[in-house]
């Protein structure tokens, strides 16, 4: 080796050093995230503020559960970033359910709803919790009574839909309530709009591990951070035996035996534990579950691999979901209509044959 | 003095690693598809990680999400370029053996093109234009060297088929996606004449395992610890003219731990080749083997990666002992450290030949290749080769090679 070629070389690479600086640039392929659009409306049924204000009372009505403990803001608070922070919710008399509570935070940005997605829209999704025995514990019957037999709630009903409550319209208003609980304008859609600093170094790095080695927008696409499909993880399953069988008892199709629907990443640091049973506490534990390629079972995504993540990868994974969470609607429970009128009350009349 | 140089290359080489740290590409077409960076499908472009080598194996579809693929009418032009510049530096002992090479250099041009014509079905392209050698460009020819299309899932996982011109699966270690520039010498090997000071090799078979091959290609894999291929070729194309079809290969592959055995995963494999070849005797061909065994261990950051090849060439193959089959083995030993976008490299090959042609190969090859931004890597590798002459002491065949260079694709 000469002296003056290996000199030559070290100043062209150290050269390149200096040109070169790291650019990160916003993907655009298939599987690309990127600024999260208006969220949708269905036709039939736009959005009114009468019919959100309608919605936003029946959200925290405790009166559309049996006892009157429950209302849809009991599992989904805004306190708690519109989710729960405990593995899985409490409903009625105590009893606990099987699965994590989602929060509603951009639930309008995701088709179809729930953890197996047995509700396309959030106008199925609604009616579903309040029927729920473990949940809210209403019959149909039930639940028109009770909003029948408050008179605040006739008169919005017959101002929003022109008709006396029924369980079509309820759901109908707090879906349109739920479609206000957006979140967006994190550091991260700030960065990817130009804002070099809106993200820490950390965070940045963060993206590249989510869009390269931690693969994670594979399933995490779009610009709610889901792909809407379902996906095998092993959580929950031991011993071949599945707790819960996830989107199969949707489909019956065996493909779907421990599948779960991706859930959105916005604001996800907000709203532990995670996964579809709660059983990770927090996103470093969610990550160390990914980085061991989920659990081994007969069903386990072909996406799923190890990912060889370094420590410093991993927290620079957490740091970029950190990143996801923008500011989102924090409020206070509306006062509600004849709040005399208890469950109580509602259940004495419907007992008592009150028409 | 010679100090000197290796001090300022060890402060460039300390300082570019220390600066660097950001993110790199893998083949721009897939890349640009997916809006996926190279840490997607590659540990170290373009050596695949375990998701790389589904993705390939699934015909260029993203596992699990088939129904979600862009086919190319779809997506953007699946094409890209690939090539690396920089100074190389290789030098002969007895002088005079070899062209020495000590300049700046343009090494060779990759054209890709891959992606997905349809459900379940794949294609990739890879062609190197012809280049005339020159000063400062070293010189390739012009060849198709990869040309498949895939069908994949035509039952399940277990059953997909590439045809075309491909590397084959009995290639367990990709030679054309590793991360050194020196080439594994026992996929290289073959008994065949070659023109250099160490004289002429014993056998007169030109298959080498390095080539890709044309033909069919069956694999299956799954969720399981199970791999298998199973494939009908021409030979390689090394020996193509004198080879004839039906050329055929088994390889199973059994991984231990959670993984798919290419980055995770502890993955034992075993290899079968049986081939046929004319020799001399034109009219006639006559038999070949070579039966593999690997073993690619996989604890973050480090891999170990062990191949072992034993070949057996009939004996109207064998030019010293012509009443005797050709008999060589070899294989290498390699350890990775994968880091930051980093990988570093050590690796031993060797080649065992028989007594009567006593041209043993043994060749050291330490690197460096850290990935400066999308699409591109900084290589830096030393290598020293030998190859035994057979006449004693000091007339073994040596060589000194030493590149950095930068490899870019976009």
């Amino acid at each position: 080796m000469r002296l003056a070629p290996v000199l030559c070389v070290a100043l062209l690479v150290l050269a390149a050093v200096m040109v070169l600086r790291p650019q990160v640039t916003t993907a655009q392929g298939q599987f690309a995230n990127g600024l999260l659009p208006p969220a949708p409306i269905p036709f039939d049924n736009p959005q009114t503020d009468a019919k959100i204000r309608l919605g936003a009372q029946l959200y925290f009505d405790g009166r559309l559960s049996s006892d009157g403990t429950i209302s849809c803001a009991s599992c989904h608070g805004p306190d708690k970033a519109w989710a729960d922070t405990t593995p899985v919710s409490e409903g009625v008399a105590h009893q606990k359910g099987a699965r994590n509570s989602p929060s509603v935070i951009n639930a309008a940005h995701v088709v179809p709803q729930f953890w197996d997605g047995r509700a396309l829209h959030l106008e199925k999704q609604a009616v579903g919790p309040v029927q729920n025995p473990i949940e809210m514990d209403l019959t149909v019957g039930e639940i028109e009574f009770r909003l029948n037999h408050i008179p605040g709630y006739v008169t919005q009903f017959e101002e929003v839909f022109g008709s006396r409550p029924n369980l079509g319209d309820l759901a109908k208003a707090i879906a349109s309530f739920e479609r206000t609980v957006i979140s967006s304008d994190s550091p991260y859609d700030r960065y990817i709009q130009g804002d070099r600093s809106a993200m820490s170094k950390s965070a940045i790095h963060g993206m590249e591990v989510f869009q390269g080695k931690g693969h994670c927008n594979v399933c995490h696409s779009g610009p709610a951070f889901s792909d809407s499909r379902f996906h095998n993880l092993g959580v929950g399953c031991e011993n071949g035996k599945y707790k819960d069988v996830g989107r199969y008892a949707v489909t019956k199709d065996p493909k779907d035996m421990g599948a779960f629907l991706t859930p959105r990443l916005r604001a996800v640091a907000l709203t532990p534990p995670y996964l579809h049973d709660g059983s990770e506490r927090t996103l470093e534990d969610v990550t160390n579950l990914y980085n061991r390629g989920g659990i081994p079972n007969p069903n386990l995504d072909l996406a799923m691999v190890p990912l060889n993540l370094s420590p410093m990868e991993k927290g620079d994974l957490v740091e970029f979901m950190k990143a996801l969470t923008g500011p989102y609607p924090i409020m206070e429970p509306p006062p509600l209509p004849d709040p005399e009128i208890t469950a109580q009350k509602l259940r004495e009349m419907m007992q008592g044959g009150a028409e | 003095m010679k100090a000197v140089r290796y001090l300022v290359l060890a402060v460039t080489i300390t300082t570019a690693v220390a600066i660097l740290s950001s993110p790199s590409q893998a083949i721009p077409a897939f890349a640009r598809k997916y809006g996926f960076n190279c840490g997607m499908c590659h540990v170290a472009w373009p050596k695949l990680n375990d998701f790389g080598q589904k993705f390939r194996m699934n015909a260029y579809q993203i596992p699990g999400q088939e129904d979600l693929e862009k086919p190319i009418r779809e997506a953007y032009p699946p094409i890209a370029l690939r090539t690396m510049a920089g100074y190389t530096s290789d030098s002969f002992s007895p002088e005079g053996a070899e062209s020495e090479v000590n300049q700046f250099q343009v090494n060779g041009l990759d054209m890709f093109a891959g992606g997905v014509l349809g459900f379940n079905k794949g294609f990739f392209l890879a062609y190197k234009p012809q280049i005339e050698g020159g000063s400062g460009v070293e010189a390739q020819t012009g060849e198709m060297e990869q040309a498949s299309a895939m069908f994949s899932r035509l039952r399940s996982t277990w059953l997909n088929l590439r045809v075309g011109r491909f590397e084959a699966a009995y290639v367990p270690f990709s030679q054309l996606r590793s991360i050194s520039i020196s080439p594994y010498e026992v996929y290289g090997f073959n008994g065949s004449p070659e023109l250099s000071a160490a004289g002429i090799r014993g056998s007169l078979n030109a298959f080498a395992l390095a080539d890709t091959a044309d033909g069919i290609e069956i694999t299956g894999w799954g969720r399981g610890p199970l791999q298998y291929a199973f494939g009908v070729v021409d030979g390689s194309r090394n020996n193509k003219l004198d080879d004839g079809p039906a050329d055929f290969y088994l390889r199973g592959a059994y991984v231990i731990g959670q993984g798919f055995g290419q980055t995770a995963g502890q993955r034992l494999g075993a290899t079968l080749y049986f081939g046929r070849a004319r020799a001399l005797d034109v009219d006639t061909r006559h038999s070949f083997n070579r039966l593999g065994f690997d073993a690619n261990m996989n604890r973050t950051p480090y891999q170990v990666m062990f191949q072992y090849i034993h070949g057996r060439d009939s004996s109207a193959f064998n030019v010293f002992r012509p009443d005797a089959t050709y008999k060589f083995s070899g294989g290498f030993l390699q350890v990775n450290h994968f880091e930051h976008e980093s990988a570093k490299f050590l690796r031993y090959d060797w080649v065992n030949t028989p007594s009567e042609d006593d041209h043993d190969i043994g060749r050291i090859t330490v690197g460096l290749r850290q990935h400066l931004d999308h699409g591109l890597a900084l290589q830096l590798e030393y290598s020293h080769r030998k190859v035994d002459n057979g006449a004693g002491p000091g007339s073994d065949l040596t060589e000194n090679f030493a590149a950095a260079r930068l490899d870019w694709a976009f």
